[in-house]
């Protein structure tokens, strides 16, 4: 199988302060993929040179058999991201800013509106779907958030932290929503996160960083067999302590 | 970094649905709300101050601009008392936050993953801005071609209509130069700061090449001075006197444009 | 009631690059003035008596002083505006205001604390602009204007500056829009001078004659009483300083609430 994603040796340098240090893994078609790590690990960094935001130091990084580097704004328009800290627009209501959105990706002002009436009708927007967004609570912004991202139907979904924040109830829908395109529409999914046990939830493969370095890639339950961990927290410390150790 | 545009990805910038929406965004702004009420405010004020000007005043117009009618005074105290300082006030409200301030509200993150260079970014939100500026000033002069004409003893429309279609490219200047200040300098309040300093510093010099001629040639590199041949040429507003000073702030305003692209490049989500 | 953190308020006071903002605009205001002192004694004679006649004053040297003391208002006000928005309205802005709310700081500490930089700026900026005005016009002083009067009416205006800044912070302390405080910067620096653009065009609309008529035309108004300013400007400056106070009384009490 051809990886959506892969990325071979990346490394990447902010002066002295070393961010990524020799990274390599892929991401299949069609997987809910758990990118894992403490705050301050890598996963922005990574997630910011998988959409061409910043050039890696070292390495070589393909998505979607582009390289962002290079054709940033062709991977762009093929992926849907959500970034772990950002404000919504606040002068506009989330259905002017999903039209807006679907415009930034070229639809014609009827397809782009369609699409927005969609989001907001699948992910449950409807009730504050024309209130400013500057008056949201945080679960509303981070629906609104997750609509964003979808708007061009993408082939890959690149989510940081995307349940940091939300309430039991915001969390188990999100991550149903997750499940459901993966299985309807075969989006793939990277799925960064501190929160292990949404990892568990959702997650076959994962990636776990620690300090900028790649301290376990593979399928999450066999690499709970060969650490001996009854779950991720505990795999996860396991390999944080080694690292440390 | 800058991201190549590929052949494969339309660009989002001819999309007429982006900058419909971009212009929506720009006049449902508070600040455009704001600004609206200033020229509104003008429009009602400017009647009430030529009511009676002083004969010093009137006898000094005449000789700066030629002609005996009073509507050389009133093109005069328009441009220079109305205009000139709503076109530092629009340029600043208008364009020192040009992608600085969304980065620093933390939405700009957002535009930024989307298939659009921080330079196209950049020229989406100063040209709506410029675009909103210009439609703020010309509905200002339509309503005030049908007020003035009324209120305007010797008030002649297309004497006023043309003088406005010269000095709206000052407004836009400011909004182009307060953006460019905007993403050279990297944050909002620097721009402003340094944007009004030297708009109100050009503004003060619009007229000087009228007041004393032997400076005109020296005070015509002022944006300020070009935008107001309109009212300088008043007795002989013709094609070959105006085009020359409305290329030149086209130029110069698409120059901005450039420069502040460029610059952009460097802003970070 | 709580002990002040002296710690906290030495740390507030610290934290804006004041002389490089100083430095700048100073710099600025200072060949402003230096180019206005030049050029208006170089503009035809009937142009200056278009202008003296216009703002009411008499004699070259008032003439130039009403337009150099222009900028030294203009530039003693936006610097310390700059540091007010800075203070305030910006962090509210980008969400950061809360953070600092919740520590316990009284607000009126807080604000005095983040709002004395901006005030000292403006002070400073001016003194240097109004001596700079000052030792720009030497050799133009007569009779009616001595340096003393020109000096006083620089300070005076800063004084009005201070004032300005104070009801600056009282008017941006729950303002939510970096435009928004912007705009409100500019009007309360417009406010005053409105009544002298009325007088340029209308001064029908003033008393024919007496102290009433440049009562309210700023700055013309300094230089008709600049032999009182010359030794009254410091009870201006305090006065100055008690409005600004009251400002940011008012700006304590509205910044928790927002």
């Amino acid at each position: 199988m051809t990886p959506i994603l892969s990325i071979e040796g990346l490394s990447k340098h902010y002066g002295p302060v070393i961010a990524l240090d020799d990274v390599s893994f892929s991401v299949n078609p069609g997987e809910i993929f758990g990118f894992m790590g403490h705050n301050g690990a890598g996963k922005t960094t990574a997630l910011r040179v998988l959409l061409g935001l910043t050039p890696p130091t070292t390495g070589r990084v393909t998505v979607l058999g582009l390289d962002p580097a290079q054709d940033a704004l062709e991977v762009r328009s093929q992926v849907g991201f959500l970034p772990a800290s950002y404000a919504l627009p606040r002068e506009m209501t989330a259905r002017s800013f999903l039209c807006y959105v679907g415009a930034m990706f070229s639809m014609p002002r009827d397809q782009a509106e369609a699409r927005a009436e969609a989001l907001i009708h699948e992910l449950g927007l409807t009730s504050f779907a024309d209130r400013r967004l500057g008056g949201l609570s945080t679960g509303m912004s981070q629906k609104v958030g997750f609509a964003q991202a979808l708007v061009n139907n993408p082939k890959l979904l690149l989510l940081d932290e995307p349940t940091s924040g939300l309430d039991p109830l915001g969390r188990h829908d999100l991550l149903e929503s997750l499940r459901a395109l993966a299985e309807t529409q075969g989006t793939t999914t990277m799925f960064s996160s501190h929160i292990l046990s949404d990892v568990q939830t959702l997650c076959r493969r994962v990636a776990i960083l620690h300090r900028g370095r790649l301290v376990a890639f593979g399928e999450a339950e066999a690499l709970k067999a060969e650490h001996g961990a009854k779950d991720m927290d505990s795999l996860y410390l396991s390999l944080a302590r080694r690292e440390q150790g | 970094m800058s991201a190549t545009v590929s052949n494969a990805v339309p660009n989002p910038l001819l999309s007429p649905a982006l900058w419909r929406l971009e212009l929506g965004r720009r006049l449902h702004e508070r600040k455009t709300k704001g600004l609206a009420l200033l020229y509104l405010g003008a429009l009602l004020a400017a009647p009430t101050l030529l009511e009676k000007p002083p004969p010093h005043l009137l006898a000094a117009v005449q000789t700066w601009f030629g002609g005996d009618d009073p509507f050389g005074l009133f093109m005069y105290v328009w441009t220079d008392l109305a205009m000139n300082k709503l076109a530092v006030l629009t340029g600043v409200a208008m364009g020192a936050g040009a992608l600085v301030e969304e980065r620093a509200d933390r939405s700009l993150i957002l535009f930024m993953t989307k298939p659009v260079t921080p330079a196209g970014l950049y020229v989406l939100r100063v040209g709506s801005a410029a675009l909103a500026t210009a439609g703020l000033y010309l509905i200002t002069q339509l309503i005030g071609l049908a007020l003035f004409s009324a209120q305007i003893d010797g008030f002649r429309p297309l004497g006023f209509l043309i003088s406005g279609l010269v000095h709206v490219w000052a407004p836009i200047f400011a909004t182009c130069l307060s953006a460019l200040c905007a993403v050279a300098i990297g944050r909002q309040l620097g721009a402003a700061l340094v944007s009004v300093l030297v708009l109100f510093s050009l503004v003060g010099g619009a007229f000087l090449g009228v007041y004393n001629p032997a400076w005109a040639d020296v005070l015509a590199f002022n944006p300020f001075t070009q935008s107001v041949a309109g009212v300088t040429h008043l007795q002989s507003q013709s094609f070959g006197t105006l085009i020359l000073p409305v290329l030149g702030l086209i130029v110069l305003n698409l120059t901005l444009l450039a420069v502040g692209a460029r610059l952009a490049r460097r802003i970070e989500p | 009631m709580n002990p002040i953190p002296w710690t906290y308020v030495r740390a507030e006071l610290s934290r804006e690059p004041l002389a490089a903002l100083g430095l700048g605009a100073g710099l600025f205001g200072a060949i402003s003035i230096l180019g206005t002192i030049w050029a208006i004694p170089r503009l035809p004679e009937g142009v200056l008596t278009v202008l003296s006649l216009s703002l009411a004053v008499e004699g070259l040297p008032a003439l130039v002083l009403v337009n150099t003391l222009l900028a030294v208002w203009f530039v003693a006000y936006f610097v310390g505006a700059v540091v007010v928005i800075r203070a305030i309205p910006a962090p509210r802005a980008e969400n950061g205001l809360d953070i600092l709310l919740v520590k316990p700081v009284p607000p009126a500490v807080f604000v005095w604390s983040r709002i004395l930089p901006a005030l000292g700026l403006c002070v400073a900026v001016g003194l240097a602009l109004s001596v700079t005005q000052v030792v720009g016009m030497v050799g133009l002083f007569d009779a009616q204007l001595s340096a003393a009067g020109a000096l006083g009416a620089g300070l005076t205006a800063v004084a009005v500056a201070v004032a300005q800044l104070g009801a600056l912070t009282a008017l941006t302390a729950r303002t939510t829009e970096l435009a928004g405080a912007l705009g409100v910067a500019i009007a309360v620096f417009m406010a005053p001078l409105t009544p002298t653009s009325v007088f340029i065009y209308r001064p029908d609309l003033f008393p024919a004659e007496g102290v009433g008529r440049t009562l309210l035309v700023a700055p013309t108004n300094l230089i008709v009483h600049s032999q009182v300013i010359a030794w009254a400007w410091p009870l201006v400056m305090l006065a100055g300083l008690g409005l600004a106070a009251l400002g940011l009384a008012w700006a304590a009490r509205r910044v928790v609430e927002g």
